[in-house]
Order: C-alpha cells, then sequence, then structure tokens
C-alpha cells in the first residue's frame, strides 16, 4: 500500500477515462460532489449498482416445441463507486459476505469483480450517524479500496493503483495533518458496542421490551430499502410465452414476507417484524459472519416517516442486558 | 479467467425436464414422476424450487428415493398459483427444477437404528424419499426395523395408496395407517396420528430413532407423545417449512434464529429446535 498527495490537477487528469464509468453515493455527492464530473451517476448505495432491483436472474421462452431457459446478462466493464466509510463497509462486510459465500450469486460476483471501491473520509459525521457504536469509524479504509482525504487543493490518498502513480510523497507535515485531522472528527462519537451485546441480545428474544420498542413503527419498510446493508430479496415470474425470474429489494418489515401459502405466518405483526430487523442487524449476522450488519449510517434514522430511531432499540437493549449483568 | 472461476454456474438457473408421469393421490394432490438427470443428486430429505415457466417458482420436498435413480418425484398440493399450474400440466411437458437444497435427513445418525417414521397428510411426501432409500436392496441392511405411521384427515386424502400396499405386503417393516374421520367402505383404524402412536406403537425408546412430518399441529402433538413415550429430543427429529424464495440463504426470509431452514434446515433434530426461537 502507498500513501501520498494527489493535486486538484492531477486526480482530474486521473478520472478523464472514467468519466462514464463513475459512481457516487448521494450522501458523499452532498460532501464532495464538486470533486467530480457532471457525468458522475449518483445512486443512494452500493446495492444499487450490485443488487439493482428488477434484475433478470434468467430468462425462458417458449421456442415453438419446447420451453429454454438462459443466462441472463450482466455488464462487467469495469466502475468506480465512490462512497462515505459506512457505504463502502455495507458492501465489503454484508453484502459481499452473503452473495460471495457458498453458494455463489453469479450475477453479484460479476458486477462486484468489476467494481472498483473509493473511500472518502467522513469529516462532518451527522447527528444520525453512530458508525463507531458498530465497529467502523469516519476514516475506516479497507486494503482493497482506495482511501481519500479531500483537501482544500488536493486530495490525501492511500491505496494502490493508477491514482497513486499520480502521487507525491507528502511526508511527515501531511502525516500529522491527517491524523489531527482523524482525532478531531472522531472525538465525541459513541464507543463500541460491547463484545457480548450480539450473543446477550439473543438470549432477550422473548423480553417484553419488544412490544414496546416496536410499537409505533409502521412496517411502510422505507427504512430497509434505503439501508445499505439490507439485502433480503424476492424472485418473481414475468411474462407468459417468454420472460424473466426477476430479483427485487423486498423487506422483512411486510407481512407477505414470511406468509405460508397455508396463510400461516411466523412473524405476524410488527413485533416479530421489528424484531427481525434487530436481531438481523445485532444478533444472527454476528454470530454467522463475526460482524454487526448495521454500518451505523444512520440513514435509516434520518428518513424513517415517524422517526422510529434503531439507536433507541439497541440503547435499551444495552441498557437491558448491563442491568442484568450488573 | 481462470478454469475454477468458469465453474461458478448461475444457482438461480433451473434445469428443464420432461414430466414422464403425473399420478393422482388425492382430490388435490397429485405426484409428478421426472425424467432424472445426472447433474441432479440428491440426499433424502432435500428439496428442490420448482419452475412452471409463465406461472412461478415454489420449493417442494423430493419424494422419490436417490437410491431409485434416473426419476425425481414432487407430490404436490393444489394452494395457489404455482401449484394449480402444475395441477393443469400433462406427460410430455417440461418443468424447471433447481437444487437440490437443504442439510437432507441425518443418515449417519440414522444408520443402524430402528427407524420409526410418523407422518401426517402431504407430510409423508419427504419421508418417503427416506423410507425407500432405507427399503431399497442397497440400503436396508444398514439400518433395523423400520416402523411406519401415517395418518390423514380422511380415506380419500391419503396419499401413495399404491404405494402403502407394497410396504404392506413387506416383512421388514410395521405399517399403521389412520385416519380422523373415516367413511362407510373405511375398514381401517380411526382416530388421530399422536393418540395412536400412544396407544399402539409399542417401541422401547431407547433404541429408535423418529422421523415426523405433517401439518404444525400435527407435528406439535406428535412430539409431545413421542417425549411422553420415553424418546429423548436428540431421538426426534422432524423437517419443517418456512416461507422461501432462493432457497440459498439470501434472500433473508427462511431464518428461525441464526439459522437458515433452507440451509442449515429443513430437517432439524428436536433438541437443537427446542432452543431455537418459536417463530416457525
Ligand atoms: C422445504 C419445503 C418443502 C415443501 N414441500 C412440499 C411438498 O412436498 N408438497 C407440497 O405440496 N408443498 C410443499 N411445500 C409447500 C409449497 O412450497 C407451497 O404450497 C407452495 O409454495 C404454494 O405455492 P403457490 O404458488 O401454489 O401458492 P401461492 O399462490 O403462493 O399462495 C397460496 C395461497 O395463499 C394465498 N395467498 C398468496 N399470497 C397471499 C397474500 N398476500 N394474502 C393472502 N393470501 C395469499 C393464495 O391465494 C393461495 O390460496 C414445501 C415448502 C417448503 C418450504
Ligand atoms: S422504522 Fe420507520 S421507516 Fe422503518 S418500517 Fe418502521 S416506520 Fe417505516
Ligand atoms: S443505520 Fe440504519 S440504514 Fe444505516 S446500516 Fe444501520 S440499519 Fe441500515
Ligand atoms: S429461502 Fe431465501 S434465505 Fe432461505
Amino acid at each position: 500500500m502507498s500513501k501520498g498527495l494527489v493535486t486538484k490537477e492531477k486526480w482530474w487528469k486521473w478520472l478523464e477515462d472514467k468519466k462514464d464509468r463513475l459512481f457516487l453515493s448521494e450522501r458523499a455527492q452532498k460532501r464532495y460532489g464538486s470533486w467530480f464530473p457532471p457525468e458522475v451517476k449518483v445512486v443512494k448505495n452500493g446495492k444499487e449498482i450490485l443488487l439493482p432491483s428488477g434484475e433478470e436472474m434468467y430468462r425462458y421462452f417458449w421456442a415453438g416445441e419446447e420451453w429454454k431457459v438462459e443466462e441472463g446478462e450482466v455488464n462487467t466493464a469495469p466502475l468506480f463507486f465512490f462512497s462515505l466509510p459506512c457505504e463502502a463497509r455495507a458492501i465489503i462486510e454484508i453484502t459481499d459476505k452473503v452473495f460471495l459465500h457458498e453458494p455463489i450469486d453469479k450475477n453479484y460476483r460479476q458486477r462486484r469483480k468489476s467494481l472498483s471501491l473509493g473511500i472518502l473520509a467522513c469529516l462532518q459525521p451527522e447527528p444520525t450517524c453512530f458508525c463507531s457504536l458498530v465497529g467502523g469509524g469516519p476514516f475506516w479504509k479497507n486494503e482493497e479500496a482506495l482511501f481519500l482525504v479531500p483537501r482544500k487543493e488536493d486530495i490525501y490518498v492511500e491505496g494502490e493503483g493508477e491514482l497513486l502513480s499520480y502521487s507525491e510523497e507528502g511526508g511527515e507535515k501531511v502525516k500529522q495533518e491527517i491524523q489531527t485531522l482523524q482525532k478531531e472528527v472522531e472525538s465525541g462519537l459513541p464507543s463500541p458496542l460491547p463484545s457480548y451485546f450480539s450473543q446477550e441480545l439473543y438470549q432477550h428474544f422473548e423480553d417484553e421490551e419488544w412490544d414496546d420498542i416496536s410499537w409505533h413503527c409502521m412496517n411502510c419498510g422505507a427504512c430497509t430499502f434505503l439501508c445499505p446493508t439490507c439485502y433480503c430479496f424476492d424472485l418473481s415470474i414475468e411474462g407468459r410465452l417468454k420472460g424473466f425470474q426477476l430479483r427485487s429489494w423486498d423487506s422483512c418489515m411486510f407481512p407477505k414476507f414470511t406468509l405460508h401459502a397455508s396463510f400461516h405466518n411466523p412473524r405476524p405483526t410488527g413485533k416479530e417484524r421489528v424484531r427481525q430487523r434487530v436481531m438481523h442487524k445485532f444478533s444472527y449476522f454476528p454470530e454467522r459472519e463475526g460482524n454487526f450488519a448495521c454500518v451505523g449510517c444512520g440513514v435509516c434514522v434520518e428518513k424513517c416517516p415517524v422517526n422510529w430511531d434503531i439507536r433507541e432499540a439497541i440503547e435499551r437493549m444495552v441498557e437491558k442486558i448491563d442491568r442484568l449483568r450488573a | 479467467m481462470t478454469a475454477s472461476e468458469l465453474e461458478v454456474n448461475n444457482p438461480y438457473l433451473p434445469i428443464l425436464l420432461p414430466i414422464a408421469e403425473i399420478i393422482e393421490e388425492t382430490r388435490d394432490i397429485k405426484t409428478f414422476r421426472l425424467q432424472g438427470d445426472s447433474i441432479f443428486s440428491y440426499l433424502p430429505g432435500q428439496f428442490a424450487e420448482v419452475f412452471v415457466p409463465g406461472k412461478g417458482e415454489a420449493p417442494f420436498s423430493i419424494t422419490s428415493s436417490p437410491t431409485n435413480e434416473g426419476i425425481l418425484e414432487f407430490s404436490i398440493k393444489k394452494m395457489g398459483v404455482v401449484t394449480t399450474a402444475l395441477h393443469r400440466l400433462n406427460p410430455g411437458e417440461k418443468i424447471g427444477v433447481r437444487g437440490p437444497y437443504g442439510n437432507g435427513f441425518p443418515l449417519d445418525k440414522l444408520k443402524s437404528h430402528n427407524l420409526l417414521f410418523v407422518g401426517g397428510g402431504i407430510g409423508l411426501a419427504p419421508l418417503r424419499s427416506l423410507i425407500n432409500y432405507v427399503l431399497s436392496p442397497q440400503k436396508r441392511e444398514e439400518f433395523a426395523e423400520v416402523f411406519i405411521l401415517y395418518g390423514a384427515r380422511s380415506p380419500q386424502d391419503l396419499v401413495f395408496k399404491w404405494e402403502l400396499e407394497k410396504w404392506e405386503q413387506r416383512e421388514d417393516l410395521h405399517l399403521l395407517v389412520t385416519v380422523d374421520r373415516g367413511d362407510n367402505s373405511w375398514q381401517g383404524r380411526v382416530g388421530l396420528v399422536p393418540q395412536v402412536l400412544k396407544e399402539e406403537v409399542k417401541v422401547e425408546a431407547g433404541e429408535w430413532q423418529s422421523i415426523v412430518c405433517g401439518p404444525p399441529i400435527m407435528i406439535k402433538f406428535t412430539i409431545k407423545a413421542l417425549l411422553e413415550m420415553g424418546f429423548s429430543p436428540s431421538q426426534i427429529i422432524t423437517t419443517l417449512e418456512m416461507k422461501m424464495k432462493c432457497g440459498l440463504g439470501k434472500c433473508g426470509r427462511c431464518n428461525i434464529g441464526p439459522f437458515y431452514v433452507c440451509q442449515e434446515g429443513p430437517v432439524f433434530s428436536y433438541d437443537v429446535l427446542e432452543k431455537l426461537p418459536e417463530e416457525y
């Protein structure tokens, strides 16, 4: 891995041949929009690129005598996605683990292999942000991605590849400046959840607290659609004599999500569904994959029509667990 | 691209297989026998996603036994869109299959034990795969005694009657068939499965493994009866149904606690199941 400073001119030069293959997250655009050309495609988060809703999984058609099926095509041209640390983490630590683990999801893998990630340091955490609570941070980085700190006249860059060849050695002074900046930004952010949280939370599955926690959520599903880590999907068949199997985003907030053909529903009310959403992110996923399935981006908190706040649910369960441990 | 990268298949793509035969089991259940395919090898207790072109896709237990090479069977109850479309098909038409999915029955754990099968209604379908596996000439001596208790709501609702007759004739198994309500021509047993189990199945629990499948309510009372008969939770194996879409542990809807039923199930031993949240 190398580090260095890339001047504005060189940055634009590097971007020159990538203009039509650039994606930028909506939240990164708000902060760093001026660093990108007008052609950049702005997306809500990585899901829109890697798991586009309404994706064709395969095609089928009546070939006169019999049915035929064939694979859909996936665009494999190299793409670049620039986002905030939490949004990159949603890909590397959550959706990659689901879709690249056996049985491998071929479409996701093809898209992912042609996607390079750029992480833009988060210099202004919002009041709804809590990345540090769930193992991330405003300067979170990963060896596979470029890490960038845009400054007044240049960009501090860590990583590998072509962009680094445009960079100049920043020296001790720049190193100090970046470290100071990181300290400043990180101060005042919450400290990580205790390591026992996911296991203990599971022990509280039957807790009456869930009635109260789930109470005013309307189960509209807005949070899950906007969440960068929520990956649950529906598969449906569209078309008669020719058509395709479609994959579209789905939500654990909807009653139909788990409704059996016999009308039995294991998660019949909002309580079970809210509990599922929290449990999956904070207990089941960590137990299986080793990290939370929430990156603390706060988007769900910001966008919920009734101000349902996942931080409050977590706080209440932490309090309860700690009270019982004491 | 390296060779191993080329080998990644699209796991959602079904293979199309022709229907060789359709057997009408009851008013609303049909068995579809497909001409098998060598690339589709499976274990008893696994399931597959079945695709009806232009209609949809749904999960079904594989009811044939892998020892019966070259065929693949599903018994399907008419419920909604996909199952109704399936019931309208004729032999010769092709449907899609992808899978097999799930863990299947724990064959190693069952080996050399006495096996008590308890089935209700169409719940016999997954059990039948294991029963015919155990009864096959290649495998029979790997297992000890076989006892099958099967029940349905009425005589008309009994599935695989043609096969029950064959099992009846065999010397190496006990078969009890019961119905909740008889009719004028029914000469057999009348009584609910859990009740018949307690009253008529006299076995020393210690040497047995039980395998249970049926409607949720029947499973619940059967497990209760088995526990009363001295079966320990680890001697009770059951197979569950959840709403499923992908079968791959990805679409996120079939979990009970941290377990995906499509991957780590649908077969569970009751000692595992009783510790899970009751969300199924
Ligand atoms: C592992 C596994 C193994 C299985 N094995 C078998 C088997 O061997 N044999 C078998 O027959 N079945 C089996 N099933 C069940 C089978 O998958 C379902 O019966 C099947 O998916 C029904 O599909 P459908 O399209 O016909 O029904 P659907 O069209 O999905 O719906 C069924 C019924 O529900 C109603 N419905 C649908 N959506 C709604 C809604 N939103 N609100 C109200 N009502 C609604 C429909 O009107 C219809 O009456 C298995 C399931 C699993 C998970
Ligand atoms: S938490 Fe808010 S956004 Fe999410 S389902 Fe409930 S009401 Fe909708
Ligand atoms: S904060 Fe909300 S939107 Fe962001 S990852 Fe966590 S659950 Fe998803
Ligand atoms: S059916 Fe999709 S996760 Fe199990």
